[in-house]
């Protein structure tokens, strides 16, 4: 009898943890950093959002991204309405998201701090069209939590984004990303 | 002929001017003097979204949005501040991106205290967010 009670306890436990185990292993953020940057002779043109959000899922190996359009900040208030509103859309296509399709994070121990160099590939959407995204997404592991950063380019007609051709010249044709996050525990309260 | 060149010389100087005006200037300033197409409180904001988000995006996305709430937190650094609204649920609130070129200084502002915002609706991940933003009150 003691015996039994003792399988049974064990084998509760052991669904307990399985099930806390689960749900410790999502972690998020809502004030990813992601910036992007046009170089050209005539043209330096930046932005910058402050909350992307992002999960990071263990269990179901996946990253996702997503960020509001009306949110990037330009430093100059024209070029942020014709963002939105000429190449853009924004009214119509408010976010832009990622999410990856290959992602292995069994490599991410989260109990030994470092440096860890992951390849992420996954689909970025934005206004609707699907632009495969291939990059080493660098997680630093400090004290149990982790930060990740990684950049990569797109072009504009990656997404039938028109650059007129009186602004060509002013809008390079590889726009550079950077992305940013620090994460924290995805509990359910 | 002279008057003529004058006149051509202060057209140019005035419709310079102009454009210098029209492409220099921060519109995103006009804030403070936009009128709100909707007023709203922080909950039937979320209320709004959780419902029909296709719905509540048609009618506040790009809009001018008065916000009324409780603050939920605040996020007050030296180049940006941020005034978090709440609706109940700790992780979908209303988050509010203040224009730090019209106001700077919220240090007057604490958690729970009842405020009117104005900003534009840039729509909803985990929070909805407005950005550009000023405290009415």
């Amino acid at each position: 009898m003691n015996q039994q009670r003792s399988v049974t306890i064990l084998i509760s436990a052991y669904f307990l943890f399985s099930i806390a185990y689960l749900d410790a292993q999502t972690y998020f953020t809502k004030e990813g950093v992601i910036s992007f940057y046009s170089h050209t002779p005539l043209e330096e043109i930046e932005a910058v959002n402050e909350k992307a959000v992002s999960i990071v899922d263990f269990d179901n190996q996946k990253v996702e991204f997503s960020v509001l359009i009306k949110g990037f900040l330009f430093k100059n208030a024209l070029m942020q309405t014709h963002f939105n509103e000429n190449y853009m859309e924004s009214d119509q296509y408010p976010k832009a998201k990622f999410k990856s399709t290959e992602v292995d994070l069994s490599k991410l121990d989260l109990d030994k701090d470092g440096e860890y160099v992951i390849p992420v590939m996954g689909i970025l959407n934005v206004k609707e069209k699907d632009k495969e995204i291939q990059t080493d997404v660098i997680f630093v592991v400090k004290d149990g939590v982790f930060s990740a950063r990684c950049n990569f380019v797109v072009s504009p007609s990656d997404f039938d984004i028109e650059i007129p051709s009186l602004v060509k010249g002013k809008i390079a044709e590889n726009i550079q990303v950077e992305v940013s996050a620090d994460y924290q525990l995805y509990t359910k309260s | 002929m002279k008057k003529y060149l004058i006149y051509l010389g202060l057209f140019a100087v005035v419709g310079i001017g102009l454009v210098y005006y029209y492409t220099q200037r921060d519109s995103r300033n006009d804030i403070k003097y936009r009128k709100a197409e909707e007023s709203i409180s922080a909950l039937a904001l979320f209320e709004a979204f959780e419902e029909d988000e296709e719905g509540a995006l048609e009618k506040f996305l790009g809009k001018t949005v008065l916000v009324s709430g409780e603050i939920h937190s605040l996020d007050l650094t030296p180049e940006k501040a941020t005034i978090v609204l709440d609706t109940g649920d700790p992780l979908s609130t209303i988050v509010c991106e203040m224009n730090h070129n019209l106001q700077s200084d919220f240090g007057m502002l604490s958690e729970g205290q009842s405020v009117e915002v104005k900003g534009e609706c840039s729509g909803k991940l985990m929070d909805i967010i407005l950005v550009n933003c000023i405290l009415i009150n």
